[in-house]
Formats: structure tokens, C-alpha cells, sequence
């Protein structure tokens, strides 16, 4: 069952320019028609590089950005059609974790109340309507307790104690500022944690104890993720699925291993291609194809296929006019749920199309 | 070339700074390793551990004042040797860009943002080689060809902001090879970088190596660039080399708990997924004084109360691994570029590593023996 549907979602932010009169000249199509879907109690990662989109996707599940068109559905729910008043109180159920954990958190504010906000702000803790003493100081003094416990509760599971409560963002390491993001969030007791880079800023002995944390915080709380990372690697090891973007679009999607065992289009070859191993024997052998240029702009993204004009496999026919769908790999085993944006996957694979070696920088053929 | 003398022989480096009224801090304490020509040497470790200390103590780029650098770094130079610790500014000056160069994690804070490309290219053409004019920008557009910058001409006129973060790296290391410098040092040249164009410029470092036979000096946190890139490979911790090997031993039988650490925090493309991760206790804040013992023990798992009697000297790693490292020659371990040493009392031997190391392609490990030059 999904937890989060995401139909044709489309982001797009005008470009203004003009002295007196703002007109609009164009749109950086951050977001161009993505559709997906998160089952809950699983993690879906959404890797890309920079520019691809994917943090703008994160940002307007929240509706943290305005959504140009396409559905968001949560629980049901459809959350892009909702006034932000609703949408604010719909954010109990979704929550983030953000990529720079000293940037998220006030420095100004305590690490007690800053967990605290979120509780008061959704009225959170306390008797439930109608029991307790009604309205007043006594009741304000249960609420408080409540709301206590439960930040304290959170701060707990995260591997930090009651002591952090008094003390300020700038007295605690980055992976213990993570910690604290990932409590803030933890405190409303979400179903869905949007974590957009959770690792990036911190150093890798640090990076493993908060992935760590993750999967602890899933496996005991039953928690769905929406994991958004440049690092494949990291990805693939939190992920049940995994999604690749480019420019906007989704060009592939799989589960982690089967992403990992036949990579079909050709992006997700080369992305995964470029990821460092930190082992000789791999790195010695395997296949790099190394792509030329840069991303073109999301502004002007290019007709058709929007990674036509660095693809190595690129055809005379289709690639620069039709733009391809996101569709079911044709022959993959039963029970695959496999999906791939390119016109001629399954022939890059079979091998029947060979790479054209002036297309890529260089290709590198593993030995093994 | 002789092969006796290293091209720069770094011995004991280190670097205290002493700000007025605090605490003295030992950013480097102690570091040796040697480049040399055609090689690529690793400094690998955390965000503390020293590594970008080194390299600017190495350029002459700390500042004067309540800095003290110690110990010695002597460079094969083309009127003799020379310790370029000792050496004066203005020599210092002279030598920077044409015999040692450096690369830097940012490329657009190291470049001058209200200057064209071409100028800041050119600049050191004629600085270091009296080039003036057309001559100077003819060379300035092959040298942005070389590193594989498309239209060169036109990128020269264009300014830092223009250039997309590939790019700038790319214009950056055209600079530093501008004149062809024996000793190059790129501190975290791709951190800034998406994965494909980080791709491109490993490959393109690799190829200055390779056809130039420039001595690389590569500082980085991430072991993976390691792997396919460094020749030898120093681990650093808290401002000492905690393990030095050539790459395949290293990588195959990690003897130091913290490199073993590092290794099994990091999740692999290649490992299924929830793999647990073996996650380093603690943070690089939790160590304790090099002089009063192992700074690492108090995030170790193997710490012994040896460990806290004075600072562990750097011994050979006797395993199966540190023998590998000796090659076919064998027992010629007197060596330090090629030998396996670490810095530990208590270290992990193989077998404890082994599920690391899994050996699921026997075949390859034959080629392991070209890492040894």
C-alpha cells in the first residue's frame, strides 16, 4: 500500500527580468513531470546530481514550494489542492530532515525549545479533549509534562540525553546536530520523514552512525522515507527503492539490488559507473564510462530525450524529438517492478546498440 | 632520475598553532612521506585530522605569525636540494607555480571573481615564464585544451561566475600545470563535484600523472578516490599517519583499527542492501594527547591498557599483508615508501578484516603488484 503517490508532478519557477514591468521570460522546469509512489514502512531514494530536481521534488511534497501542476497524494490525501492552513496542520505527519544540521537549527534557541515548537504549534501532548482539568493553569502544567516526556522520548532514541535540553546548537558536533534534526522531526511522531541529504555534511565515521540511526528509528517505529541524495552509494544501502533523476524527470527506478545488478538506462550506467569503491580490485576493473560536458540548463532543457545530448548510446531516431515515458522494462523477471525512460533500453542492454566511443569523454572496458 | 633521492622528502612534519592566550594546538605532529615522480601519494583521514595543514606548510602558504613548523621537507630542485621549510619567501614565491603547484576544494573561492579566466591563466605564464601578450594567450587557450575545456577561446574572456563548477576545477588545474610543476598537491579537488565530473577530473589528474610524470600529492576524505587513484596511502589521525601501506594492502588488509573503522563505515555501491555499517564510536573531538598515548584508544574497540603508556611508535604491520607490500623483491623492508607500517599496539590483524576483503575475483589481485612502480 502507498503511504505517498506522486502523480506528473511538475515544479517550474518563472525567470523574471524588465525595470518597471516584471515579465516573466521563461521557466527553470526544476521538477517536469515526475511520478512516483512510496509504500509504506519502505524507504524511497531519489538520487541525482546537483540540479536534477530532486530536492525541489522534497520541498514540494511538503509544499515547502508552490507546486505548478500534478498530484500529491499522502494517505490518501491529496495535499497540492489544500489551503496552507490545512496543509500546515497536514505537516504533523510529514516531516523533514535537512542537509546542513547547524544551518536548520536556530542558534539562538535552546535544543529544548527548539524540539518543543513543533509540539506546540500542532497542539500536541497532554489529555486527550474533554478528560484532564479543564482549561487553565493546571491543565497548561499537564500539557507541558507531557510534551516534556515526549522530547525527551525523542532525544533518547537519537542517542542523546535530557542534558542536550538546556544547551544550544553551537555546543554539539555536526553528527550530534544531525541527531537533533533528526529528533525534531521524530518528535511529532510522523509517518512520512522527508531526508534530504541527511549524511552529505558530515564526516564518514559520522555518516555511518546516523545511517545507522535511520534504520533503527524505521525498523522500531515503522517510519517511511523519502531519502534524497547525490551519493549512490548511500542511497542503494538505505533504500528499498530507488529512483534516478536527470534534468527534472525520473529516468529509471528499481529496487536497490536489481538497480545495482542491470542498470538500463544509460545515465544510471555512467552515474554508477563514476561512484568511487574503496577497493583497488573493483576500481582496477571495472567499466567507466566517463561522460562528456556539463548539465545542460534546466531553463532550456533539451527536446526529447533530455540526456540525448550527452548520451553515448544516442540514436539517429527518437532520442532528440520523442521525450521518453517512464515504463516497465519489456522481459523482466515476474515480480519486477523495473521502470526505465529510454527508447531503446532493453537493445543498449542485450548489446545490440554499442556505445558511440566519440559520444562519452572515454569508456573504459572492465577487464573482468 | 635517481631513485635513491625522493623527489620531496617530507620528515617529521609538524605544525603547532599558538593563538595569544589559548592553548597551543598540534594540527600536524610528526608526518612523513616521500613523492615521487610519476606516483600519486594519498593523505587520507577526517575533517581535524591535519591533511590540509600539511599541504599548506608544504606551499610556504601558513601565515608567520604564531605558527611554528617543524622538521624538514627536502625537494630535488634544479640547482640541488633545498628543504623548503627553510627556504625565504620570495625563493618560496618563485618556486610556487613553477615547481610545486596546488589545487583547491573550491575552485570558485580560488579564483579572483572580478578577473577573467584568461588573465589569472596568463598571469602565471608570465610570471614564471616571461610569456607577454598573443604568445601568452595563445598558450593559455591550449592549456585550458589540454584539461579538456571546450572553446577555449571564448572561456578565456568569460569571468569565474560563467563557468559551471567542472569547469572552474578544470581551469584551475590548467593553471597549475601552466608550468609544468614537478610536485602538484590537490587538497579535496572533488569534493565540490557532482560524481560524473568528478569522474572526468580523477581522469584527467591520472593523465597528468601518467604523460607529465608529476608528483601528486592527493588529500582527501573519501577512501573510494583513494582506491583508484593513489599509489601509496598515508591514513591520518588527529595530526599523525596512523597507517601507511601501498593501496592493494591497505585496502586488503587494513591493520589499524581506525582504518578498519573507516573502511566499514562507508556503504559500498557494491554491498546489498542494509549491510549493517560498523560506525566509529565517538567523534574526532574524543582523543587524547599523542604524548600520553594512542589518541585514537578512546574510540577504539581494541584498546589495551598498553595503548595508554606513551605514544605508539610506527612499526611494519607483520601480517600477511605487510609482506605482500614488499613484492616479489622480497624483505626489502627497509623501504618506507612501499612498506606496510601503522601506529598501533594492539592491531587488528588480517583475519579480523577478512569479510572486508572478500576475494571474489582472484584473477585481479595479480595486477595489485603494478601499484609497486
Amino acid at each position: 500500500m502507498s503511504l505517498l503517490r506522486i502523480n506528473d508532478l511538475k515544479v517550474h519557477f518563472p525567470i523574471r527580468r524588465g525595470v518597471l514591468f516584471d515579465r516573466t521570460i521563461g521557466h527553470v522546469r526544476a521538477v517536469d513531470g515526475v511520478s512516483l509512489e512510496v509504500r509504506r514502512g519502505q524507504t524511497y531514494g531519489l538520487v541525482g546530481e546537483s540540479g536534477c530536481g530532486k530536492t525541489t521534488l522534497g520541498r514540494a511534497v511538503l509544499r515547502l514550494v508552490d507546486i505548478t501542476e500534478g498530484e500529491v497524494s499522502f494517505d490518501g490525501r491529496d495535499l497540492a489542492g489544500l489551503d496552507n492552513e490545512s496543509m500546515r496542520r497536514e505537516r504533523k505527519h510529514l516531516q523533514m530532515v535537512f542537509q546542513d544540521p547547524l544551518g536548520s537549527l536556530n542558534p539562538r534557541q535552546n535544543i529544548g525549545s527548539i524540539l518543543l515548537e513543533g509540539l506546540q504549534t500542532h497542539g500536541i501532548g497532554g489529555p486527550a479533549e474533554g478528560e484532564g482539568p479543564p482549561a487553565g493553569r493546571e491543565r497548561r502544567a499537564l500539557v507541558l509534562e507531557d510534551q516534556r516526556r515526549r522530547v525527551v522520548g525523542a532525544l533518547e532514541r537519537v542517542g542523546l540525553s535530557a542534558k542536550a535540553l538546556t544547551r544550544y546548537p553551537h555546543e554539539f558536533s555536526g553528527g550530534q546536530r544531525q541527531r537533533i534534526g533528526i529528533a525534531r522531526a521524530l518528535v511529532l511522531e510522523p509517518d512520512l520523514i522527508i531526508c534530504d541529504e541527511p549524511v552529505s555534511a558530515l564526516d564518514v565515521s559520522i555518516q555511518a552512525q546516523v545511517l545507522n540511526l535511520l534504520e533503527e528509528l524505521q525498523d522500531e517505529l515503522g517510519l517511511t522515507y523519502l531519502v534524497i541524495a547525490h551519493d549512490l552509494a548511500v542511497v542503494r544501502h538505505v533504500s528499498d527503492v530507488v529512483g534516478v533523476m536527470y534534468l527534472g524527470g525520473l529516468v529509471e527506478e528499481a529496487s536497490g539490488d536489481e538497480l545495482y545488478e542491470t542498470p538500463m538506462h544509460p545515465y544510471t550506467r555512467s552515474l554508477m559507473s563514476a561512484v568511487p569503491v574503496p577497493d583497488p580490485r573493483v576500481e582496477d576493473t571495472r567499466e567507466r564510462i566517463l561522460l562528456a560536458g556539463d548539465l545542460p540548463s534546466p531553463a532550456d532543457p533539451p527536446q526529447g530525450c533530455r540526456f540525448h545530448t550527452r548520451c553515448p548510446w544516442r540514436q539517429e531516431e527518437r532520442c532528440d524529438t520523442e521525450r521518453p515515458e517512464l515504463r516497465p522494462v519489456e522481459g523482466a523477471v515476474e515480480g519486477s517492478t523495473h521502470r526505465v525512460a529510454c527508447h531503446y533500453a532493453e537493445r543498449i542492454l542485450s548489446g545490440e546498440i554499442r556505445p558511440n566511443e566519440e559520444m562519452a569523454e572515454r569508456i573504459v572496458h572492465g577487464a573482468g | 632520475m635517481s631513485s635513491s633521492t625522493p623527489l620531496l622528502a617530507v620528515d617529521e612534519l609538524s605544525v603547532v598553532f599558538r593563538g595569544r592566550g589559548s592553548d597551543e594546538v598540534r594540527a600536524v605532529d610528526g608526518v612523513s612521506f616521500t613523492l615521487e615522480e610519476g606516483r600519486v601519494t594519498g593523505l587520507v583521514g577526517e575533517s581535524g585530522c591535519g591533511k590540509s595543514v600539511t599541504s599548506l606548510a608544504l606551499m610556504g602558504l601558513l601565515p608567520d605569525r604564531g605558527v611554528e613548523v617543524g622538521g624538514s621537507a627536502v625537494m630535488r630542485l634544479p640547482e640541488g636540494r633545498a628543504d623548503l621549510l627553510k627556504l625565504s619567501q620570495r625563493r618560496m614565491r618563485d618556486l610556487r607555480g613553477s615547481q610545486m603547484a596546488m589545487i583547491f576544494q573550491d575552485p570558485l573561492s580560488s579564483l579572483n571573481p572580478v578577473v577573467p579566466i584568461g588573465r589569472q591563466v596568463t598571469e602565471i605564464l608570465r610570471r614564471h615564464r616571461g610569456m607577454r601578450g598573443p604568445a601568452a594567450g595563445k598558450e593559455a587557450a591550449e592549456l585550458l585544451n589540454r584539461v579538456g575545456i571546450p572553446d577555449p577561446d571564448r572561456r578565456l574572456r568569460e569571468y569565474p561566475h560563467q563557468l559551471s563548477g567542472g569547469m572552474r576545477q578544470r581551469a584551475l588545474i590548467a593553471m597549475a600545470v601552466a608550468c609544468r610543476p614537478k610536485v602538484m598537491i590537490a587538497d579535496e579537488p572533488t569534493t565540490a563535484l557532482d560524481v560524473t565530473i568528478q569522474a572526468q577530473i580523477l581522469e584527467l589528474l591520472r593523465d597528468l600523472v601518467t604523460e607529465e610524470g608529476t608528483a601528486l600529492l592527493m588529500i582527501t576524505h573519501d577512501l573510494g578516490v583513494v582506491a583508484g587513484l593513489c599509489d601509496d596511502i598515508n591514513v591520518l589521525y588527529a595530526g599523525r599517519a596512523v597507517e601507511k601501506a601501498p593501496r592493494a594492502p591497505l585496502f586488503s588488509g587494513p591493520t589499524h583499527p581506525y582504518t578498519v573503522g573507516l573502511l566499514g563505515s562507508i556503504p559500498r555501491l557494491d554491498a546489498p542492501r542494509g549491510e549493517p555499517l560498523t560506525p566509529i564510536r565517538g567523534s574526532i573531538n574524543d582523543n587524547i594527547a599523542w604524548s600520553q598515548g594512542c589518541a585514537f584508544a578512546p574510540r577504539c574497540d581494541h584498546y589495551t591498557m598498553e595503548c595508554l603508556q606513551g605514544p605508539p611508535a610506527l612499526v611494519a604491520a607483520g601480517t600477511a599483508a605487510g609482506a605482500d607490500a614488499r613484492g616479489p623483491d622480497g624483505g626489502s623492508g627497509g623501504n618506507p615508501a612501499t612498506a606496510h607500517v601503522h601506529r598501533c599496539v594492539n592491531p587488528l590483524r588480517r583475519a579480523d578484516t577478512a569479510d572486508r576483503s572478500a576475494p571474489e575475483n582472484p584473477a585481479a589481485a595479480g595486477e595489485d603488484e603494478e601499484a609497486q612502480g
